[in-house]
């Protein structure tokens, strides 16, 4: 479905492989991980400037969640809106990521839980799809 | 450093002011401020105004030269601090930095908000940042203020298997001072089931668990030990005032960033810890010397998880400490007997200075029906966007 859809920001979310990946960046020294991509190396005990591109993908675990139930200001493109949960997920990359998750599984969240990076379009532009990254239950192949 | 004093505080009472100019709003709590003090216009020597609430100077911003111009044009040097939420400390912190340092005498750290309605917007104006945390919440889940708190109440229902009925519960508490407080923006208490009741914001979050956002100002008039014994009554002195940025690590949901690097060892919203603890060093006292805290209740969870992350006790121990009254007016450790910005909706640069009115008050024993028995030492702490953490610690 996402294979035609643009990134809502095309320089954080990288449709163009087999999974969806924040555009994130690592630190040569230290190893820190940041997203979206960091300027330079901000862990004080560092000191290194030098960072590389580091995709975050693949399964993390839920940290916490919340059900976002009124809409936010317009920034946001979702169309049509509706409720959603946001979600903070700790990604095997060393980052926690906040993201929405998608919107069936809202109700089945539990702290602790494997969720997997993925996209999902929210909106049309004109006749492309646009395209925002969301989580959804590990298990889950849809 | 030579010691400073407070010598007058003033406020504009919290609400929707529609009519009313922000310069009006930060004229009336200066006179209210110069009224208590016995001071005017012509004695300032300085103005710090707490004029932004985001960092590179966008948004509703008050400036120390309007007000000046529309007051009194003596000449004296008007600064103008950032720092979000926390530019009211941050403001009373370079005023008090300004007299300590010995070139000046009489300064003011004033503070006046309007705030649009609603949840808080991206600043009018910001550039679409792809490297910007602000622009990617809103554009790629569009993630409000609640959303961030939320997520930080839902896990610590986790953490320590407690109730939801504990954020009612201290929203309720917040009310019932509130409900003393005249310049507070709801006067009217609320029970812990009306707070259940109130509308689902941003779940395990209630509307009367989050703070709304009001129009209000607050000044404080900074002096010297002479003109404070001069003046007579309890001299109010400031043991310290610290400002800190946060720490590489810090595990806290921190608005507006869309991700985080947790650390072991980092505390949580370790720009307020830094302070708190950097006031504490500086006025040479521990938790167990605070006979009250006004902190920033953006929310319930605020109410229940700060004294612990700065060290008042044990994580967890809240929920119990809150239900057997330790944070009562009457209890171990009061929590913003002034009711808090759960009570006054937050009119964010001004917030900070409010605070540390309530603490003046509080001390001087002027704050009536909720006054806190016979407090001797009393502080703030203040979280603001960007990172930014102020506390102030006053002393009868």
């Amino acid at each position: 479905m996402t294979d035609t859809a643009k990134p809502v920001v095309p320089e954080v979310l990288d449709l163009s492989g087999d999974a969806a990946a924040l555009t994130g960046s690592r630190c040569t020294a230290c190893g820190a991980v940041y997203y979206p991509r960091a300027a330079g190396c901000r862990n004080p005990e560092c000191g290194s400037g030098a960072l590389e591109p580091e995709p975050i993908v693949g399964y993390g675990v839920l940290h916490s969640f919340t059900v976002q139930r009124y809409q936010p200001p317009s920034l946001f493109g979702m169309d049509p809106w509706s409720p959603y949960a946001i979600a903070l997920v700790d990604m095997p990359q060393g980052v926690r990521v906040m993201g929405i998750v998608a919107g069936r599984h809202m109700q089945d969240l539990q702290i602790g839980m494997r969720l997997s990076l993925a996209s999902q379009v929210i909106a049309q532009d004109g006749e492309q799809p646009v395209a925002t990254h969301m989580f959804v239950p590990a298990d889950d192949r849809s | 450093m030579r010691p400073v004093y407070v010598l007058g505080v003033g406020a504009h009472p919290w609400g929707k002011w529609p009519e009313t100019s922000q310069t009006a709003l930060a004229l009336h709590a200066m006179d209210q401020a110069f009224k208590t003090s016995d001071l005017g216009w012509r004695n300032l020597q300085g103005l710090v105004a707490a004029s932004s609430r985001f960092e590179g100077g966008m948004g509703w911003g008050l400036h120390a030269n309007e007000v000046v111009q529309a007051a009194s044009e003596h000449g004296l040097a008007c600064v103008n601090v950032g720092g979000a939420c926390a530019a009211g400390a941050v403001a009373f912190h370079t005023a008090h930095m300004m007299i300590a340092s010995g070139q000046y005498d009489t300064v003011a750290a004033l503070g006046a908000e309007k705030m649009p309605k609603g949840f808080i917007a991206r600043p009018p104006g910001a550039p679409d940042d792809p490297s910007d945390g602000d622009y990617l919440r809103w554009t790629t889940m569009g993630a409000t203020n609640p959303a961030y708190w939320a997520m930080e109440a839902q896990r610590r229902l986790h953490d320590f298997g407690g109730s939801p009925d504990a954020y009612a519960a201290a929203a309720a508490l917040m009310r019932a001072n509130g409900a003393r407080n005249r310049y507070a923006r709801f006067q009217k208490e609320v029970t812990p089931d009306e707070v259940q009741a109130s509308a689902m914001v941003s779940d395990p979050l209630h509307l009367f668990e989050i703070c709304a956002v009001s129009d209000g100002a607050a000044a404080v008039i900074l002096g010297t030990e002479e003109q404070a014994r001069r003046a007579g009554g309890p001299m109010i002195k400031i043991a310290s005032s610290a400002v800190a940025t946060g720490q590489f690590g810090d595990p806290a949901a921190r608005i507006p960033a869309v991700a985080s690097t947790p650390r072991e060892g980092v505390p949580h919203t370790s720009e307020v810890v830094g302070a708190a603890w950097r006031a504490w060093d500086l006025a040479g006292i521990g938790p167990e010397d605070i006979d009250l805290i006004e902190l920033a209740d953006n929310t319930a969870w605020h109410v229940l998880a700060w004294p612990e992350m700065l060290g008042f006790h044990p994580p967890g121990e809240s929920d119990r400490r809150l239900a057997e009254g330790a944070f009562a007016i009457d209890g171990a450790l009061p929590v913003n007997p002034s009711g808090g910005f759960l009570s006054f909706g937050e009119a964010t640069t001004a917030q900070a200075l409010m605070q540390i009115c309530e603490l003046n008050w509080q001390l001087k024993g002027e704050a009536g029906p909720r006054q806190v028995p016979d407090p001797k030492v009393a502080m703030s702490a203040v979280l603001g966007l960007g990172a930014n953490g102020a506390s102030v610690v006053l002393q009868r």
